[in-house]
């Protein structure tokens, strides 16, 4: 347990000291107080900026995510085993704190600009079409969907030594899947069209009972990549 | 109890590389052992499958009587490990990376950095304290790395080339830390190719030559091997007329003369040391010649080197044997073809 929480509060310092983490923090921050502005002069149309407000975040942000991911193990293969794994540390305590310290510095990101952001947007836009449950549940799917894509990353850092390579890796199938589940849901290709069935569960039109199931099977395949990150890495020679 | 104890120990890397073959190894408790080798004889490889890092490919290792591996943290809690390479995180600190290691032991927060202050100080890298470690020198890291491995107050330490980029005030020194760790009772792998270091040093010896063990036993056991009774003398004065005198009085003395002042004496196979060594002093004090110094004259590296060679001949026996065993042409009663 130690050393988890050593490499944990390590690797959470290191990302507290990253450029690319304060950067994306500033673009997104900038783009939230854009978004509530825009927002003030279309009030009825609130839950499409959102909607594209956070399509464009999964779009770019994935990118961010993928840097930050696919080199939490690759970047310190060269001097993990003497360094640090001749330690007293598990391989399992290393992945897990891994994951635990980029899925925080991600989701703190998202939540932390995204969250104040929409109720900014309910609280500050006159009748405006969001309602609070439908944001709480759209967030939750998002923060899957970037949960899922951090466990992919970690889990390619773990098996790939060379992290530009993991990192090409992880752009190349993560866009290609992106963009064909973007296109397979599309309803047609307008501004409205492509943004799916989003807008609708920001304005609170949804079963819940329809959404436990692609909710469950999200929670699944990542703790089917966490546990795959755990085994991969044990079997390798450090 | 044995501090360290493999059986048939391998580690074939992609299916082609035997970077160690079948080493049956037994190290005591509370013994200085040295592991020596040329370069890419599986030394460092040896001590990571000796850590858990790599996994065996056949074998097993017991480290103080358990089975090691990658999920033994608890084992690893009692072994300090300082690494050939000088890997460490470029961008930290060196007083970062050693609280780093304080904590991943587990090492008490006062405790830790009493003990931090203390092994900063002790390897002198106080000044360096807070400089990124990309920036350290080969010594430097070296002595960092020599600070990491002691942080837990460890009863194992395994050191791979310790003495690498060192000075010599510095290399004085390991040596030292080293002889008084065994005074503590801690047992210690060296694992080295500067053989007068591991002479110094260890209580053991064990040779690596292409992954295997082909020697295990004392420096003097090893010694033996070559029996040369070699010394070499630093002598001032008359050193051309003490060599006449010896070479027409002392039979079974051989005289070479290495430099103006040293002068490599032999003395005849079967010949006592411990009797003609005295002599020899006697006479040289006749002779109005002064002696500078006295000393053994390179005999573990000549015993290492005959030990190799010997492993080389002896390979190359076993192959050529199981050659001509192949290639032998089978033969066949007559009128009978092979299947």
């Amino acid at each position: 347990m130690r050393g988890y929480i050593a490499i944990l509060v390590d690797d959470l310092s290191a990302m507290i000291r990253s450029w690319i983490v304060w950067s994306w923090l500033t673009l997104t921050l900038l783009a939230g107080i854009s978004a509530v502005v825009v927002s003030l002069a279309y009030a009825d149309a609130t839950s499409f900026i959102l909607a594209w407000g956070l399509v464009l975040y999964i779009g770019l942000g994935s990118f961010v995510v993928i840097i930050i991911a696919a080199n939490a193990a690759s970047g310190e293969l060269t001097y993990l085993g003497d360094a640090l794994m001749s330690r007293s540390l598990t391989p399992m305590q290393y992945v897990l704190a891994k994951l635990t310290s980029r899925l925080l510095t991600v989701l703190l990101l998202f939540l932390g600009v995204v969250v104040p952001v929409s109720f900014a947007l309910i609280f500050q836009v006159d009748d405006n079409d969001l309602t609070r449950g439908g944001i709480s549940l759209g967030l939750t799917y998002l923060g899957l969907v970037l949960a899922l894509l951090v466990c992919f990353g970690v889990t390619l850092s773990t098996v790939i030594s060379n992290g530009l390579l993991a990192m090409a890796l992880a752009v190349i199938v993560w866009y290609l899947g992106l963009g064909g589940y973007a296109i397979g849901n599309a309803r047609d290709f307008s501004p409205e069209g492509v943004l799916g069935v989003l807008p609708l569960l920001l304005r609170g039109q949804f079963s819940m009972a329809e959404n436990w199931s692609v909710l469950g099977l999200l929670i699944l395949i990542i703790g089917t990549l966490v546990g795959l990150s755990m085994v991969l890495f044990a079997k390798r020679d450090l | 109890m044995n501090a360290i104890h493999t059986e048939n120990l391998t580690k074939i890397f992609d299916n082609r590389l035997i970077a160690v073959n079948r080493v049956d190894l037994s190290i005591p408790q509370g013994t200085v052992f040295g592991l020596i080798g040329s370069n890419g004889a599986g030394k460092t490889t040896l001590l990571r499958l000796l850590l858990g890092l790599h996994r065996p490919s056949a074998g097993t290792v017991h480290v103080f009587g358990e089975p090691v591996g990658p999920q033994t943290a608890r084992l690893r809690q009692r072994i300090g490990f300082l690494a050939q390479s000088g890997a460490f995180p470029p961008n930290m600190t060196a007083i970062g990376f050693l609280d780093l290691v304080g904590r991943i032991f587990g090492v008490p927060k006062g405790e830790r950095k009493a003990r931090l202050s203390a092994l900063i100080h002790a390897v002198d890298l106080l000044s360096a304290s807070f400089q990124r470690i990309s920036t350290l020198s080969t010594g430097m890291k070296t002595r960092l790395g020599i600070a990491a491995s002691l942080i837990n107050d460890p009863d194992f330490l395994m050191w791979d080339e310790p003495t690498v980029g060192l000075d010599p005030t510095g290399r004085k020194y390991t040596l030292d830390l080293i002889r008084a760790l065994k005074e503590e009772g801690k047992t210690v792998i060296l694992s080295t190719h500067i053989l007068p270091d591991a002479d110094q040093a260890c209580d053991q010896l064990g040779i690596l030559n292409h992954g295997k063990l082909i020697f295990q036993g004392t420096a003097t056991e090893l010694k033996r091997i070559v029996q040369r009774n070699v010394v070499d003398l630093a002598l001032i004065g008359d050193v051309d007329r003490l060599l006449h005198s010896i070479a027409t009085e002392e039979e079974h003395l051989r005289c070479e003369r290495i430099s103006d002042e040293i002068v490599r004496v032999s003395f005849a196979d079967g010949r006592n040391l411990s009797s003609d060594l005295p002599r020899l002093l006697e006479t040289v004090s006749r002779h109005d010649v002064d002696i500078l110094s006295v000393r053994t004259a390179g005999e573990i590296e000549d015993a290492f080197l005959k030990r190799l060679e010997d492993d080389r001949v002896r390979g190359f026996s076993r192959a050529y044997g199981v050659h001509k065993r192949h290639s032998a042409p089978k033969e066949y009663p007559d009128n009978q073809e092979p299947q």
